[in-house]
């Protein structure tokens, strides 16, 4: 079935109300939806639910062969199903989904395969004969843009949450894979949590750019461009994806970025303290009831939703009240363009000489407007990872002040 | 099939439960003057109704007849009110998207005081509220904006602003109900325009943003709430809104 078309009155009525500072659910721009994650029966089953968008994730692992070229290390495989059943424009059969399979795939390959976050090694069972494989398999159940994050918060938490059963080398060389009855299964070993934030560009005006944090899929529908990054609370930026026809002054990219590390902070700590939660009740629990109890209704969720709206009575609802919310002491300032001079924090990121970062800025929003070349983003991504080393451990010292603040 | 047939009770307020199959009514148009019309989910064969969708069955004073089932997908039915979208010309023709299987069709001389002459100039990506009047299984749906006396009663182009949104079908039905309350009550805040398609895509507009707003999620807030719920906190959610 064909998307259903956009009309002329949807788009100019988001794009009117994003410039008078409004959403569509009343959020605040640099405010997320609700997250709630939820873990089934099985180890590494993770369901994550942001707004209305559902995600599922399934980590399952089987013993192979290892690559010739790096003997001694596991493999992990990452797969993104996208169906009908997420949203009716969507095709059936599998993995073969168009350009936004591919694209989500190479995201999350990105930030969880390629920034080695997870320690292949640990998967090692005999050097060049046997190692684990681990396969993650994202079914998305409903789409309600922002798949990136989604997905990727539900992939991380389902490895996180993950055990393999143990195994029994043999002297002979034989593995014996035993069961979860006869000795404890092992947790997998991952060092950094990584984090997916993504930002939609709506841009009323030419020269006009306005930064919305977790878009819906009307929002991303309308928007001009987008800004995912991916990266984790301790500094790295693992992948920066920046599609759209839109130029970005630099220090609105790295406002956001900015922006997304303390983001990545928060959702970090959440994805561990659920998995952490999770493990513990499990191991006082003979039989985990799985997600039988903890997944709520679309209906029941909105329902939920409007009680708490009403019961608020505010035009934005509080930061202490959903955990996934972000702090709000930047959200005023965030989506409006920058003046550089008068901006302390601005001027503080920035100590390049002025010639230097002008052409800097240049060449990002060069490398930006091709959107359908990738090695240039690729590029692009090392470049930003690069210059920004030194840039983020100002940022860590600023955020360190500011939440003692 | 005959021995069981068991007319449900029609009288009004208390509509049945039907399932796929059952038995409505015997109605040969040969036999008898009445004249009855159907809506979604029924069906006239071999000279009785049938049911073809589960839901309540329920009987408007003028004698329409249709089943009430929570559904999001529209499938068009003739004389239906529809909000469409603008897809295409393809020469007399606008393609229009009604959110069903097909693309409906409306001819440019269906709008008021349209002529070769002077026609009505529509873009892609318009809005415009119509009326079926061919809904036939294997054919395109067309759309008119005119009634029966070539006036066009509120049918056209949406004027530009505003906003749309889709809502489950049972809630747009539930909105036009000619007893409910609901929009009512929103006037009472708000003064607004809105424009009901029975294919669940409903038009706000009003003088400023944040109202639009504010309708858009009360009468969002009928998916998860029973009419008397809704009535009783549709003022409260206004409030908290705007």
């Amino acid at each position: 079935m064909k998307e259903t078309p956009l009309s002329t009155c949807e788009r100019t009525a988001l794009t009117d109300m994003v410039e008078c500072g409004l959403r569509h659910d009343r959020r605040g721009f640099l405010e997320a939806r609700d997250t709630t994650i939820s873990f089934g029966r099985e180890y590494g089953s993770c369901s994550v639910i942001l707004g209305e968008t559902r995600v599922l994730a399934q980590v399952t692992c089987e013993v192979v062969e290892p690559r010739a070229s790096r003997p001694s290390e596991g493999k992990l495989s990452i797969a993104v199903h996208l169906s009908p059943m997420a949203a009716p424009h969507l095709e059936p059969g599998g993995g073969g989904g168009g350009a936004e399979v591919d694209a989500l795939q190479q995201v999350l390959e990105r930030n969880i395969k390629e920034s080695r976050c997870l320690d292949l090694e640990s998967l090692c069972i005999r050097a060049e004969e046997s190692v684990w494989q681990l396969r993650v398999d994202i079914t998305v159940l409903n789409h309600d843009g922002n798949l990136c994050d989604a997905s990727n918060m539900a992939a991380v938490a389902a490895l996180r949450h993950f055990h393999r059963p143990d195994v029994l080398v043999e002297e002979d060389g034989r593995v014996t894979v035993l069961s979860h009855a006869t000795s404890p299964p092992v947790p997998t070993f991952m060092r950094k949590v990584p984090v997916c934030v993504s930002y939609a560009l709506v841009c009323p005006q030419e020269d006009k750019c306005l930064v919305l944090m977790d878009p819906t899929h009307v929002e991303e529908r309308v928007m001009t461009g987008k800004l995912v990054a991916g990266l984790n609370p301790h500094g790295d930026i693992t992948s920066l994806v920046f599609p759209g026809r839109v130029a970005l002054k630099k220090e609105q990219i790295m406002k956001c970025l900015e922006h997304a590390f303390r983001r990545a902070k928060i959702i970090a700590e959440m994805v561990q303290q659920a998995v952490e939660d999770d493990l513990q009740t499990r191991a006082t629990e003979d039989r985990p009831s799985g997600f039988r109890d903890k997944l709520v209704s679309d209906e029941e969720y909105k329902r939920q939703r409007f009680t708490h709206l009403m019961a608020t009575k505010v035009l934005t609802i509080p930061t202490e009240s959903t955990e996934a919310a972000v702090p709000m002491e930047e959200e005023p300032s965030v989506p409006k363009e920058q003046d550089p001079a008068n901006d302390s924090t601005n001027n503080e990121l920035v100590d390049d000489p002025d010639d230097l970062e002008e052409s800097r800025t240049s060449a990002v929003i060069a490398s930006v407007t091709k959107t359908s070349k990738n090695k240039k983003k690729v590029k692009k991504t090392k470049d930003v990872k690069m210059d920004s080393d030194s840039e983020e451990e100002q940022q860590h010292t600023l955020l360190t002040s500011q939440d003692l603040q | 099939m005959g021995s069981d047939f068991r007319a449900p009770d029609l009288s009004e307020g208390d509509p049945t439960v039907v399932l796929p199959g059952d038995l409505i009514l015997e109605y040969d148009p040969e036999k008898t003057q009445d004249r009855i019309f159907l809506g979604p989910g029924l069906r006239w064969q071999d000279k009785t109704i049938t049911a073809t969708k589960c839901g309540l069955l329920r009987k408007t004073p003028k004698k329409i007849y249709f089943i009430d089932s929570q559904q999001k997908r529209y499938v068009p039915e003739k004389r239906d009110f529809v909000v469409g979208i603008i897809l295409k010309k393809r020469g007399d023709f606008y393609m229009i998207d009604i959110g069903a299987s097909m693309a409906a069709t409306i001819s440019y001389l269906s709008f008021e005081n349209a002529s070769k002459k002077t026609r009505t100039e529509l873009d892609v990506g318009d809005l415009i509220y119509g009326k079926l009047i061919v809904a036939n299984k294997h054919m395109d749906p067309e759309l008119v904006c005119i009634d029966s006396y070539d006036r066009a009663m509120g049918m056209g182009r949406l004027p530009d602003g505003g906003i749309l949104f889709t809502v489950p079908l049972h809630v747009a039905r539930l909105l036009i109900k000619p007893d409910n309350p609901f929009l009512h009550n929103i006037s009472k805040k708000i003064t607004y325009t809105i424009v009901v398609g029975l294919n669940g895509r409903v038009w706000v507009k009003t003088a400023r943003e944040g109202e639009m707003v504010a309708v858009m999620n009360a009468i969002l807030l009928l998916e998860v709430m029973s009419m008397e719920e809704a009535n009783k906190k549709v003022l409260k959610v206004l409030e908290s809104f705007i």
